[in-house]
């Protein structure tokens, strides 16, 4: 007989064991095995680090608000790491303090888009039928207009502010994301274990959350590393008609923008700024890969 | 006589195609007594593998009845159905896609415990994990194994004691071997066979393989584009095949013996039931089919006690 | 009975990467004569569908290195024969047919320009004669010649296979390689199948290497068996030393006890107990001996030589050196 010839006693260290090591810190042991993933988390902790203390740094209202005509457009130099912009304000004060409304709405935008997204895109994958062809049509209804026309007509009509241009821009974003849950849900129900699922006895709303989009995530995790950027991008777009960010406020879109009279002489200008939004964005990359990989457990070790 | 534990009545099952109704399960009885094991034998697209969903509830049945023992479990709401599942499980074909690649082995076999709350507690919920591979053979270090980690065979093992979990009675088995390499589709058959004697478990057997369900089943029923054409014990339906689609099956199995030669070999493909007209389906293929078998529903015949045949040839009367 | 136009010796084939090193055909050899067909047994892992691979040099590039071993075929060597010269090879004189007809033809390509296609490649001829050589590839196995226009979707399982098999006849090959080729058949339409590869086979001449799992598949088709295990061979003979006689290698024993059987009435298999050994770390002595209910001392030491009776060779200590005739 099969039980007779498996003759081990039950013992609670097994699972005593496991409990010590859980998940989190797991997926964090596998996460540090890959260099470019840490070098991602480093540069990105340091940007939001930065953002954060930027008032101990330098200070906000004398260095990146007020007009100091007699500094204006300075190379770089020891007191201007960055150098001065056309109102002679210092530009590593800009940047770091851009950094604050920047990754605000980068991450902000990118997090409820990706919210939304994933009840759209998982109801739709998952019910399919009328359902699915609703939200769908909708979404597609969204995303025929372009995305910088619609945040542009929304922030018109709702009126030039922060959290207006997070709305904005997350319906813009939002039919992009649903887009991708749903043809990754689409690939993970047809497994049987979906069935073995609905068999054990769970819920429609356990079924998805537990067996569905963790099985669909790799995909939405490098759209989301992706999206942050962008949203910083079409923010730029945005105040550079004048729609997006009320100067004299730092953000790297704006200031990347207001300095393009002057990129030919004092190229410094755009450099920063484009800087700070392309570290931001490979980073996020690096780590959104490297999570990606430490999420999923078939690539162990 | 042993009592009944599941009895299907007229089920049906329609899918909505764009050619047309398909009628993948179309007017099955069966009747299985509590302890045995029914085997349900056909080839692909003959709608074996939807009838065990339909039973279990994972897809909603078009008509008729599931009657475990004696209440039609259809008509039951969610929570009743749910008390159900701890009743009625089902293993799955695929060991490589049945089971969650982001769960490990412990938190797949609690999984139904959980959801159904036949434990509580903690530790007794660990304690009938271990129980159950211990049941199913194996070893207490995959606890927090991932089933990639695993072979074909063991994952199955999974699958198995996933379903055994919550102390079902009746359990439908979907080509639970098929996946697997002889030696081990051996080694699976003979435990399901051992849990069946320790566990006087009632088993829905669902294969295409012939020798499987010769050697697993008291009762078989063969089916063929939605319908039981065949129905009887084990030992009488190998020993006298009724109907010619079962006469047809058994003689493609290629026996493993030279000196045997091939029987007859079937002419022709499986139609698909899409809006099938009326009369035996098999009648395209069947060396046998005249005008009786078009234009209307064959009923069952009884030429044998407790065999049943879906044909013409064996009415009342005919030879 | 013809000399062996088709030999396989001592092949060593491993795969390599970064993390492992898997030992997936370890000395193997066998020889084919015209006209026979060879059933290579064996279950997932075994080496059969790299032993294929290898005769068509079709191994992936990157990872596989053959450490060893020649495969003739017609006198000539396979392995020195140059890309180009290969591919005339490929396809005219040797081809194959795969497990999946599902996947192995082009779904954009009608099913008639995929045959000409093959064709094409390997036979200057007319329009004209092609087109009748199409025709009658389809009559040949048994696809009505005016389907050809239409698309892989629109057949079924066992259709698709039939025309893998008229892309695989196309040119009338020496040899013909197929790796389960009805494993993924139902039964009845397995048995259609098998019954048009045997006829053809007989009208062409063809020689073939039937790689299976299924004992009765064999059985029925096969003049020669050669049963592999852990990437050798580990007995041959012909169907009539593999189905009739009575000594087996263990392992032989245990697959036959592993299938139910239709006409003997039992209640418990009895199966071979645990797997097959770790692919990158194959044990000293014979591969076999962990799951052996035989297994002495001897087989964890040294690795058995092939005992020969007449075509009947088995790889096991049971019957070489002082061993002969205690054998169970």
């Amino acid at each position: 007989m099969t039980s007779k010839t498996a003759n081990w006693e039950f013992s609670e260290e097994l699972f005593e064991e496991y409990k010590k090591k859980s998940q989190i810190a797991e997926v964090w042991r596998r996460l540090k095995k890959s260099k470019t993933a840490m070098l991602g988390l480093f540069v990105l902790t340091t940007i939001i680090l930065l953002a954060l203390f930027a008032d101990l740094i330098r200070n906000y209202q004398s260095m990146a608000i007020e007009q100091n005509i007699m500094n204006r457009l300075q190379s770089p130099n020891s007191t201007h790491w960055f150098g001065t912009d056309a109102q002679g304000r210092d530009l590593f004060a800009r940047v770091i303090h851009g950094a604050r409304i920047s990754l605000l709405l980068g991450f902000s935008c990118t997090a409820i888009s990706v919210f939304v997204g994933l009840i759209l895109g998982s109801v739709a994958g998952y019910f399919g039928g009328k359902i699915d062809g609703v939200i769908m049509r909708i979404l597609d209804s969204i995303m025929s207009i372009p995305a910088i026309l619609l945040s542009l007509a929304i922030v018109a009509v709702l009126g030039q502010s922060i959290p207006n241009l997070i709305i904005a821009m997350t319906v813009a974003y939002v039919p992009g994301f649903a887009r991708i849950v749903r043809a990754s849900v689409l690939t993970v129900i047809g497994n049987e274990y979906i069935e073995a699922a609905k068999a054990s006895g769970l819920g429609t709303f356990r079924i998805i959350s537990k067996y569905v989009l963790p099985n669909a995530f790799g995909p939405i995790i490098v759209e989301i590393t992706m999206s942050v950027a962008s949203v910083i991008k079409a923010v730029a777009g945005l105040s550079f008609i004048g729609l997006g960010i009320i100067p004299p406020t730092p953000e790297w879109g704006a200031m990347l923008s207001e300095s393009r009279e002057f990129m030919r002489y004092n190229p410094y200008l755009v450099l920063y700024p484009g800087l700070a939004i392309v570290l931001t964005s490979l980073s996020l990359n690096l780590l959104g890969d490297g999570l990606r990989d430490a999420l999923d457990p078939r690539l162990k070790d | 006589m042993t009592q009944l534990l599941v009895e299907t009545r007229g089920l049906r099952k329609y899918f909505n195609t764009s050619r047309g109704k398909l009628h993948a399960v179309d007017g099955v009885d069966f009747s299985i007594e509590e302890g045995k094991t029914l085997g349900i034998v056909g080839e692909s697209g003959c709608g074996k593998s939807t009838l065990g969903r339909v039973i279990l509830r994972l897809t909603d049945a078009t008509e008729g009845e599931v009657l475990y023992q004696g209440k039609d479990i259809l008509t039951y709401g969610r929570k009743k159905m749910l008390d159900m599942r701890k009743k009625m499980q089902m293993i799955f074909q695929d060991p490589y896609a049945s089971l969650n690649p982001r769960m490990t082995v412990s938190e797949i076999i609690a999984e139904p415990i959980r959801i159904m709350k036949t434990l509580e507690d903690k530790q007794q919920i660990n304690r009938r994990v271990y129980q159950m591979m211990n049941v199913v053979g194996l070893s207490g270090r995959l606890v927090n194994a991932y089933p990639h980690e695993l072979d074909g065979g063991r994952r199955q093992r999974i699958g198995v004691a996933r379903a055994l979990a919550v102390d079902p009675a009746f359990i439908v088995c979907d080509e639970p071997v098929s996946a697997l390499d002889v030696s081990i589709q051996a080694q699976i058959l003979n435990m399901l066979m051992d849990l069946q004697e320790e566990f006087g478990l009632t088993y829905m057997f669902i294969t295409h393989d012939l020798s499987v369900v010769k050697h697993i089943s008291d009762d078989i029923g063969v089916m063929y584009l939605g319908q039981c054409v065949e129905l009887s014990s084990s030992r009488q339906l190998f020993e006298r095949p009724l109907h010619p689609y079962t006469q047809a099956l058994l003689d493609a199995i290629p026996m493993p013996d030279p000196d045997h030669a091939m029987g007859e070999i079937l002419k022709g493909e499986v139609t698909s039931p899409i809006e099938p007209s009326p009369g035996c389906r098999f009648a395209n293929r069947c060396k046998h089919a005249h005008e009786a078998c078009l234009g209307q529903d064959i009923p069952v015949y009884q030429p044998f006690p407790g065999h049943q045949v879906k044909c013409v040839l064996y009415q009342e009367g005919a030879e | 009975m013809s000399e062996a136009f088709f030999t396989i010796q001592d092949l060593w084939v491993r795969y390599v990467t970064d993390h492992e090193t898997v030992y997936a055909v370890n000395g193997l050899s066998l020889s084919l004569k015209r006209g026979q067909t060879l059933g290579l047994v064996g279950e997932t892992g075994a080496g059969k569908t790299t032993t294929a691979l290898s005769i068509m040099r079709l191994l992936p590039p990157r990872v596989s290195r053959v450490d060893q071993g020649n495969i003739l075929f017609n006198g000539v060597s396979l392995m020195d024969l140059s890309e180009e010269e290969m591919r005339r090879v490929r396809g005219e004189k040797i081809a194959m047919i795969y497990q999946d007809p599902m996947t192995s033809l082009n779904p954009v390509m009608t099913v008639g320009d995929q045959v000409q296609e093959v064709l094409e490649l390997h036979k200057k001829q007319s329009r004209r004669a092609l087109y009748k050589r199409v025709d009658e590839l389809f009559a040949m196995v048994g696809i009505p010649p005016d389907r050809k226009k239409e698309y892989p979707h629109q057949f079924s399982g066992g259709m698709k296979q039939r025309i893998v098999i008229a892309m695989a006849l196309a040119c009338e090959p020496e040899l013909l390689i197929a790796d389960e080729p009805t494993t993924a058949l139902d039964v009845t339409i397995q048995a259609q199948v098998l019954q048009m590869i045997a006829k053809l086979k007989d009208e062409l001449d063809t020689s073939m290497l039937l790689i299976t799992h299924d004992l009765g598949v064999v059985a029925q088709t096969c003049d020669m068996v050669a049963i592999m295990y852990a990437g050798k061979i580990i007995e041959s003979g012909t169907v009539h030393d593999i189905f009739h006689n009575k000594d087996h290698h263990p392992y032989t024993e245990g697959l036959f006890g592993s299938i139910p059987k239709l006409t003997v009435e039992s209640r418990r298999l009895s199966p071979i107990e645990g797997l097959m050994p770790d692919p990158t770390n194959l044990p000293d002595g014979c591969a076999f001996a962990g799951r052996c209910p035989a297994c002495m001392p001897i087989c964890m030491a040294q690795e058995p030589d092939y005992c020969q009776r007449a075509s009947h060779a088995i790889k096991c200590h049971l019957f070489t050196g002082e061993n002969r005739g205690e054998a169970v």
